[in-house]
C-alpha cells in the first residue's frame, strides 16, 4: 500500500524523541515517589504510545523491545510487581537502549533482536511467571449440519449457477449465524458482514422472521432474527470467513460448513432432479409466473413512489427560501397530480397503508388548488411530513412483506420508524394483505429487485451527503491543522530567511539614512518610513525568535545526568532547575549539552561533599545542585550552582605555579585564580574518579562555550559552594563588535576578545629578531600586528603613536592590533563570506554597516595563529 | 454514502496513519486526541459518525470508558466502535465488549486489516 509507505516519512523520530524525553523525566519523578500511581500511569502510557507508534510505522525491532518495557510497566501498574530501585534502574537503562535503537533506525541501520535480547531478559526477570500474558485463544467457528431445506429453497437457476461455480473450483459453504439479541447495542450489525461476504462471492441468505413484533413494539436495538442461514459460494477459505466473523463470534455462535464435492453432488443433483420433476407440472409454473408478475408490479410501483417522493421533498426544499410565486402554483399542480394518482394506484394494488397516508394530503392539495386554503408554510410542512411518512411506509412495506427471505435488513431498515400512529396502524394491515406475494420471493430475481428498492429512499440523503462532503473535508483538515502546535522547517530555509531579513534591515537602514531624503519635506513619506523601520524591526525579531528553542529538553537531560552520576557516587543530592523556559539559539541549544553535562558531573563529583563530610561541616546531608537560566543584559546566562565545598584558592594557586601557568609573585584577582582551573591540563581533584576523569574537563568546556561565542565566569565561596556561569549571546546571527577603521577600510573586532585599548608611545615598540615587532603594554610585551600590513594595504603606514592598539586575546594567546581609529561599538549582523574566500585567514565574515560600507569581521584566533606561526 | 469516522488516539502518528489509510477509500476521518476530546467532538458535530475507532490507553479518558460514554450519547446507541489494543490479552477485549465496543484491532494495525475491519462493521 503506497499510502502506508508515506507514514514512514511522517515525523516518527521526532515523536519518539519527545516520548523518550518525557519517559526520562517521568522516571525521575517516579523514582522520587514510587507510590505515585499517576506518574506510573503516565510512564506506562508514554511507553505504550511509543510502542504503538513504532508498530504503526513498521519499526518492528523498536516495537518488539518497547513491548517488554510496556509489559513490565503494566505489571507494576497492576501491583503484580512491586517497584524497587533496581527496577527503576533497569527502566532507565531500557530507555537509553530504546534511544539507541531509535537512533540506529533513524540512520537506517538494521537492528536485530540480539541487540536488545539481554535487556529483554533483564526486564522479564521482574515479571513473575504466572502473570505472563495469557495467550488469547481465538474462537473457532463450529461445523454445522447440512440444511437441506435451505438448498430446497433455491430455484433451479440459482442452483445451477451455484453448482457450476462449485465445479469451477469455488467453495460452497453453509453458514449459520446466531447472534445475541442485543448485539446491535454493541454496534454489531449482521448486515455489513453479509455485504462483506458478498464482495468476495455470492450469498443466498435466509432467516425466519416470526419473532419480529408489530411496529409499535419494535425495538430498533433488538435483533429479532434468531438465526440467519447463508449459502455462500466463494474462493475464500474457511479461515478467512472466520476472520470476517471475528467480532460476531464474540457475540454469538457462527457455524460454517464447507460442502465436500461428494455432498454437493448428492444434495445438488437430488435437488436439481426434483426441479426437473416439478417443471413437468405446468400448473405450478403458471401460478408462479402470475404471482411473480404481480409482485414485480408492486415493486415497480413502490420504486416509482420513492422517486416521486424524493422529487417532492426536493421541490419543497427549494420552496423554503425566497422564490417566485409561480413556483408555488407549479408545485401545487405537480403535487396534487402525484398524490391523486398515488391514491388511485395504491387502491388498485391493495396497498391500504399508502392510501391512508396519501389521501389526507391529496385532500389538502385539492383545497389549496381550489383556493380554499393558502399554500403557506404550515401547509407545506404538512405536505412534507406526509411525503416523509409515505416514504417510511414504502420502506416498511418493502421490507415487511418478505416473510421468508432477507428480513435481515429489518433491523437496519426500520430504525427510524415514523411516529405517526396513523401510518403504524395501517402498516399492520398491509403486512397481512401482502402475504400472498411472500412465497414467490424466494427467487433470486425478486430478491435483487427488493434490495434496490430499499436503497432507494436514501437517494436524497446521499446527495445531501455529497454536498456536505467538500465542506466536511475542509473542516476536518482545518481541525487537524489546528491540532498541530508546531511545524518543522528545514534549518537552511530558516537561515536563508534570516539572511534575507539581514539584507532587508540593511537596505532599510540605507534608505532611511539616504542623504537625498534630507531635502524631501513630506510628512507622509516620513511617517511611512518610520512605519517601515518598525515593521522591519518586527520581522527581524520574529525571524530571530524562530531559531530560538527553550532549554527545557536540555535541562531534562541534565536531571538524568545528575541522577546517574549521583547513583554511582555515594552522594545524596537534590537537583533543581529554574528558568528552563529561557530560549536560546538552536545552535547553542544543540551544543550546550556537552559542557553542561561536564559541569553537572563535576559538581556532583568534586563539588558536593560526601554525606559524612557535610554533616561534619554542619550542612544539610542532602547536597543541592541547581541549574538556573535567565536573561542578563543582551545575553542568556546559565548558572550551574552547587552548595559543596567550593574552590580552594590556595590549592589552585599552588598547582598553577607548579604547572608553570603563573608566576609565584603574580598578584591575581579571585576571578583570575578560578579561571585557572579551566586552563588546559589543570585538575585539582586529588583522586581521579570514574565519572569525571582526569582534568581534561574544564578546558574542553571552555573551548566549547567559546566556540558558541559564550564565556564562563566562576565564583566560589569556600565551604559554601561554586557557581559556574555560562553566558551566551542571544543569537548567533549578530555579534557585538567594535568597529575600527584603517584608512578607508572598516573592520569589526568581536567585543568578547578585546581586553583593552591603548595609545602607545613610539618608544614602546621594539623589534626583536625572529619575533617581529613587539609592543609593551602595561609592562608586558605583546606581538604587534599592523592590520594594514596584514591585509596588504601599505598605502599609509602610520606611526604607532598616531594609532590605537587593541589588545586581543584568544585561546590564552594575546596580541595587539594596530588600527587608525575606533569608530564605535555596535551589534552587527553577521553575513558569511562566499565560499571562495574561505581560505582567507583572519577574517570570519563580514557585515554591512549603517553607512552602507562593508566591514570585515576579524577572526582573532586566526590572526594570532598567523602571527605566531 | 460517505462514511465519517472518528479516530481517537493520543499519538498523532497513529491518527494520521488511520486517516491516510481510510481516506484512501474516501472515508472522511476526523480525529480526537483522547476520550474527553472525542466526546467533545461527538457532541459538537451535528452530523453523526458512522464508526469510531479508539485507542485503549490514553490520558484523561481511556478507550473503554470512552466507549461506555459514547453508548450513552443520543444517536450513538449502535454505532460501531472499534477499540485498538496492544495487549492481546482477553481482558481488554472483554472490558471493551462490556462497555459496548463492537470489535477490536490489535496493534500494530496493518492497513489491510483496518480496511477490512471497517468494511466488516460499516459497509
Amino acid at each position: 500500500m503506497d499510502d502506508f509507505e508515506k507514514l514512514k516519512g511522517l515525523d516518527f523520530f521526532g515523536e519518539a524523541e519527545e516520548l523518550l524525553d518525557s519517559l526520562d523525566s517521568l522516571l525521575l519523578e517516579f523514582e522520587k515517589d514510587p507510590e505515585d500511581a499517576d506518574i506510573l500511569n503516565s510512564i506506562f502510557r508514554a511507553a505504550h504510545t511509543l510502542k504503538g507508534s513504532s508498530g504503526t510505522v513498521g519499526h518492528t525491532a523498536l516495537e518488539g523491545f518497547t513491548h517488554h518495557i510496556e509489559d513490565l510497566l503494566d505489571n507494576m501498574r497492576s501491583g503484580k510487581v512491586t517497584t524497587t530501585p533496581d527496577i527503576i534502574d533497569t527502566l532507565f537503562e531500557s530507555v537509553d537502549l530504546t534511544r539507541l535503537i531509535t537512533e540506529r533506525l533513524q540512520n537506517k541501520e538494521e537492528v536485530s533482536e540480539d541487540f536488545y535480547a539481554q535487556m529483554v531478559e533483564q526486564l522479564r526477570e521482574y515479571i513473575p511467571l504466572d502473570t505472563e500474558e495469557v495467550i488469547y485463544e481465538k474462537k473457532r467457528a463450529l461445523d454445522t449440519e447440512i440444511d437441506l431445506a435451505l438448498i430446497k429453497k433455491l430455484n433451479k437457476k440459482t442452483l445451477k449457477e451455484a453448482k457450476a461455480k462449485a465445479e469451477e473450483g469455488r467453495k460452497f459453504y453453509q453458514i449459520e449465524i446466531r447472534l445475541e439479541a442485543d448485539c446491535i447495542k454493541n454496534g454489531l450489525d449482521p448486515l455489513p458482514l453479509i455485504r462483506y461476504l458478498r464482495s468476495d462471492g455470492d450469498v443466498i441468505a435466509s432467516t425466519s422472521t416470526h419473532n419480529i413484533p408489530k411496529l409499535d413494539k419494535f425495538d430498533p436495538l433488538h435483533l429479532y432474527l434468531e438465526e440467519i442461514k447463508l449459502l455462500y459460494t466463494s474462493n475464500i477459505s474457511r479461515d478467512e470467513i472466520e476472520d470476517i466473523f471475528e467480532f460476531a463470534m464474540e457475540a454469538g455462535e457462527i457455524c460454517i460448513h464447507l460442502f465436500t464435492a461428494e455432498e454437493l453432488k448428492t444434495h445438488y443433483d437430488a435437488e436439481l432432479d426434483s426441479f426437473w420433476h416439478e417443471e413437468g407440472s405446468s400448473d405450478h409454473d403458471e401460478i408462479d409466473e402470475d404471482t411473480l408478475r404481480a409482485a414485480l408490479d408492486i415493486d415497480g410501483f413502490l420504486l416509482d413512489v420513492n422517486n416521486s417522493i424524493s422529487r417532492i421533498l426536493k421541490t419543497i426544499k427549494s420552496l423554503e427560501g425566497p422564490h417566485d410565486d409561480s413556483l408555488n402554483y407549479a408545485a401545487t399542480e405537480d403535487f396534487s397530480q402525484f398524490f391523486h394518482r398515488l391514491v388511485g394506484d395504491a387502491g388498485v394494488l391493495g396497498l391500504e397503508t399508502i392510501v391512508r397516508c396519501a389521501s389526507p394530503i391529496e385532500l389538502l392539495l385539492q383545497e389549496i388548488r381550489a383556493g380554499e386554503v393558502l399554500f403557506n408554510e404550515e401547509n407545506i410542512l404538512k405536505i412534507k411530513k406526509g411525503a416523509e411518512d409515505l416514504a417510511m411506509a414504502v420502506l416498511v412495506i418493502s421490507t415487511r412483506e418478505e416473510e421468508e427471505d432477507l428480513p435481515v435488513k429489518t433491523t437496519t431498515g426500520t430504525t427510524e420508524v415514523p411516529n405517526s400512529t396513523d401510518t403504524v396502524k395501517s402498516l399492520k394491515e398491509s403486512s397481512t394483505k401482502n402475504k400472498k406475494t411472500a412465497k414467490i420471493k424466494a427467487t433470486k430475481k425478486t430478491t435483487q429487485k427488493s434490495e434496490k428498492k430499499i436503497v432507494e429512499p436514501k437517494i436524497e440523503e446521499r446527495e445531501d451527503d455529497r454536498r456536505e462532503l467538500s465542506k466536511d473535508r475542509r473542516t476536518s483538515t482545518d481541525r487537524r491543522a489546528g491540532a498541530l502546535a508546531s511545524i518543522r522547517i528545514d534549518a537552511t530555509r530558516l537561515d536563508n530567511l534570516m539572511d534575507m531579513v539581514g539584507e532587508l534591515v540593511i537596505t532599510q537602514a540605507l534608505v532611511s539614512q539616504d542623504k537625498s531624503l534630507e531635502e524631501v519635506t513630506s510628512p507622509r513619506l516620513e511617517k511611512n518610513l518610520s512605519q517601515l523601520v518598525k515593521i522591519t524591526k518586527g520581522i527581524q525579531d520574529q525571524v530571530m525568535s524562530m531559531r530560538m528553542l527553550s532549554l527545557n529538553a536540555t535541562f531534562r537531560k541534565m536531571s538524568r545526568v545528575a541522577r546517574d552520576v549521583t547513583k554511582r557516587s555515594n552522594k545524596e543530592i537534590t537537583f533543581k532547575v529554574h528558568g528552563e523556559d529561557t530560549e536560546l539559539d538552536k545552535t547553542v541549544i544543540d551544543e550546550v549539552g556537552d559542557p553542561l553535562t561536564h559541569l553537572v558531573r563535576n559538581a556532583v563529583d568534586h563539588g558536593i561533599e560526601t554525606p559524612e563530610e557535610r554533616i561534619t561541616a554542619g550542612k544539610p546531608k542532602l547536597g543541592t545542585i541547581e541549574l538556573n537560566a535567565y536573561h542578563k543584559g543582551g545575553s542568556v546566562v546559565i548558572d550551574v550552582r552547587d552548595d559543596g565545598k567550593g574552590l580552594d584558592k590556595e590549592k589552585i594557586r599552588e598547582k598553577a605555579i607548579s604547572k608553570g601557568l603563573i608566576n609565584k609573585n603574580d598578584d591575581l584577582q579571585d576571578n583570575d585564580i578560578y579561571s585557572l582551573i579551566m586552563a588546559p591540563g589543570f585538575s585539582t581533584a586529588a583522586e581521579v574518579t570514574a565519572i569525571s576523569g582526569r582534568g581534561v574537563g574544564l578546558d574542553v568546556v571552555r573551548k566549547n562555550v567559546e566556540k558558541l561565542r559564550g564565556r564562563i565566569e566562576i565564583s566560589s565561596t569556600e565551604g559554601q559552594g561554586t557557581v559556574f556561569s555560562l553566558m551566551f549571546p542571544l543569537t548567533l546571527a549578530s555579534i557585538e563588535g567594535m568597529v575600527v577603521g584603517i584608512d578607508e577600510d572598516r573592520f569589526i573586532i568581536p567585543a568578547l576578545s578585546i581586553e583593552n585599548f591603548s595609545r602607545p608611545k613610539s618608544t614602546d615598540v621594539t623589534i626583536v629578531a625572529g619575533r617581529g615587532e613587539l609592543v609593551e603594554v602595561r609592562g608586558q610585551l605583546f606581538p604587534l600586528v599592523r592590520l594594514n600590513r596584514l591585509f596588504k594595504n601599505f598605502k599609509d603606514d602610520k606611526a604607532p603613536e598616531d594609532s590605537i592598539l587593541v589588545l586581543v586575546e584568544s585561546d590564552e594567546k594575546k596580541c595587539c592590533l594596530m588600527v587608525d581609529n575606533i569608530l564605535g561599538h555596535q551589534q552587527v549582523v553577521i553575513k558569511s563570506l562566499d565560499e571562495s574566500f574561505k581560505e582567507v585567514k583572519g577574517v570570519s565574515g563580514c557585515s554591512i554597516l549603517g553607512d552602507g560600507r562593508v566591514g570585515l569581521i576579524l577572526d582573532v584566533g586566526g590572526i594570532l595563529n598567523l602571527t605566531t606561526a | 454514502m460517505v462514511k465519517r469516522i472518528l479516530a481517537v488516539d493520543d499519538s498523532p502518528i497513529v491518527l494520521s496513519a488511520i486517516a491516510i489509510v481510510l481516506e484512501s477509500i474516501d472515508y472522511v476521518v476526523q480525529t480526537a486526541k483522547d476520550g474527553v476530546d472525542a466526546l467533545d467532538v461527538l457532541k459538537r458535530e451535528k452530523e453523526k459518525f458512522n464508526a469510531i475507532i479508539t485507542d485503549v490507553n490514553m490520558p484523561n479518558m481511556d478507550g473503554v470508558t470512552l466507549t461506555a460514554e459514547i453508548r450513552k450519547l443520543p444517536g450513538y446507541g449502535f454505532t460501531p466502535i472499534i477499540i485498538l489494543t496492544t495487549e492481546s490479552q482477553t481482558s481488554k477485549k472483554e472490558e471493551g465488549k462490556k462497555a459496548g465496543a463492537t470489535g477490536w484491532l490489535v496493534k500494530p494495525v496493518k492497513p489491510d486489516m483496518l480496511l477490512a475491519t471497517m468494511k466488516k462493521i460499516c459497509s
